[in-house]
């Protein structure tokens, strides 16, 4: 290889590191934003479909679909509080201590993630009354971050 | 006449005592005057209530004789309730709801009186309002009441089920939704072609939502069920907590309530009519605008 085709190599290579290790690095802190409402809509998206098949509204045959796509939501909802995403990023109700109290997000978030885990499983059984059950449970887990982490309207 | 509060809860709520905190959940709480914020003690006032006449602070309605309000008769508690008017004939400001009150039965009333006496008393001095009234406090809530304040008590309505009424009676004079979701006017008196539909001036800078039952900008695609769980959890239909002054008053207040009284008043907001009102601050709507920028 030529000196100058080794550089752009390297070059290359470094550009993948730093892209890989910090995987939203380049993101708009404000797309990331508007993406994590896409996620969190979606969350709520589905306990309110879920809500109607389960108090007989509708008559779809979704349960399992319902509550695996709440569990899908609950890992995206994962990584999408990456640093620099808070309140001075844009119009969020984020609140600051997310990145300064990383504990106790950390757990709150597991909660919502186990819980959601559990659902899905419960509405693979078929066992309704298990979802209605695991459906508490996951709400109050949302209720726990919201009341740590998110702004009041 | 048969007056709302009479039928049926006689027997679920045998004591005065019970009576009495039925009452008392009904009202959120009487939040107003515990001081959350800063640990304050159950009613012991000293909360500070921002409105657009200035900063008034709850008062301290213990039974303490000398702060709170251990020396008030039954009489001094159904005036001041139902009339806005204290002990020594000072007129309360609005901020006090007692204009939603003043539809509370008597028997309610002294029941509500009871339960608050069987509370702590704290001594705690009541801390003086922070305000900017015309005419100064005392003349400017009495010509306020002059020109805005007709108390009446409150009516069944016989063409409706008692469940309705119980609900009626529960939402207007006790729970006192409106005072919070019903729109006012400058002169601070609640606007009566907008029951319920929403503001984005609410309590403590607080939006309230529009909960008539309109489909696009009120709450009607929520089922009854759904309202009534709601007011029991804090939890809306998507799962979602609704935090911030409605969290504390059902925290506080409405969770306690029997799932009847819960399915009353349920009922009778989602019988009400359906006001297009879209109740939303401007972050919401820019919100709004950038989320759906694919549609």
């Amino acid at each position: 290889m030529t000196l100058i085709k080794k550089s752009k190599f390297i070059l290359l290579m470094i550009s993948f590191l730093m892209a890989s290790s910090s995987l939203y690095a380049e993101d708009d802190p404000k797309k990331i934003i508007l993406y994590r409402k896409n996620v969190m809509g979606a969350v709520g998206d589905h306990m309110t479909g879920l809500g109607r098949i389960l108090k007989g509204e509708v008559s779809y045959k979704h349960v399992a679909m319902q509550t695996q796509a709440l569990h899908l939501s609950a890992q995206m909802a994962g990584d999408v509080f990456p640093p620099g995403t808070g309140p001075d990023a844009g119009k969020t109700r984020a609140l600051d201590n997310i990145w300064t109290e990383t504990d106790k997000f950390a757990k709150v978030l597991k909660d919502f993630q186990d819980a959601a885990a559990k659902l899905a499983e419960a509405g693979a059984s078929g066992d309704m009354a298990a979802v209605g059950a695991q459906m508490k449970t996951l709400g109050s887990t949302c209720g726990s971050c919201h009341k740590a982490f998110r702004q009041k309207r | 006449m048969i007056l709302g509060s009479s039928f049926a809860y006689a027997a679920e709520t045998p004591t005065l005592l019970e009576r009495g905190k039925r009452i008392f959940d009904a009202s959120g709480g009487c939040g107003c005057h515990t001081d959350y914020a800063n640990n304050g003690k159950p009613m012991a006032g000293g909360r500070g209530i921002k409105t657009p006449f200035g900063t008034f602070y709850g008062t301290n309605i213990t039974p303490d004789p000398e702060t709170g309000i251990g020396q008030w008769s039954d009489n001094d508690f159904i005036r001041a309730m139902t009339q806005g008017v204290g002990p020594d004939g000072q007129t309360y400001a609005p901020v006090f709801p007692y204009t939603s009150f003043s539809k509370i039965t008597k028997d309610d009333l002294l029941a509500l009186k009871a339960y608050l006496f069987s509370l702590p008393a704290v001594r705690q001095e009541n801390q003086s309002h922070d305000l900017f009234i015309p005419f100064g406090e005392r003349l400017g809530f009495s010509l306020w009441q002059m020109l805005f304040f007709n108390p009446q008590p409150f009516q069944n309505d016989p063409s409706q089920s008692d469940l309705w009424n119980r609900g009626a009676y529960l939402s207007e004079a006790v729970a006192h939704c409106g005072e919070c979701h019903t729109p006012r006017g400058l002169t601070g008196t609640l606007n009566e072609g907008m029951v319920y539909a929403g503001s984005v001036d609410g309590p403590e800078g607080e939006l309230a939502p529009n909960i008539t039952p309109d489909e696009e900008t009120g709450i009607g695609e929520w089922a009854l069920s759904d309202l009534a769980d709601f007011l029991k959890t804090g939890f809306k239909p998507n799962g979602d907590d609704v935090q911030g002054l409605m969290g504390e008053v059902i925290e506080s207040g409405y969770a306690h309530l029997s799932d009847e009284d819960l399915e009353a008043m349920a009922t009778y907001v989602m019988s009400l009519p359906p006001i297009v009102n879209q109740v939303s601050s401007e972050a919401d709507m820019d919100e709004e605008e950038e989320i759906n920028e694919y549609e």
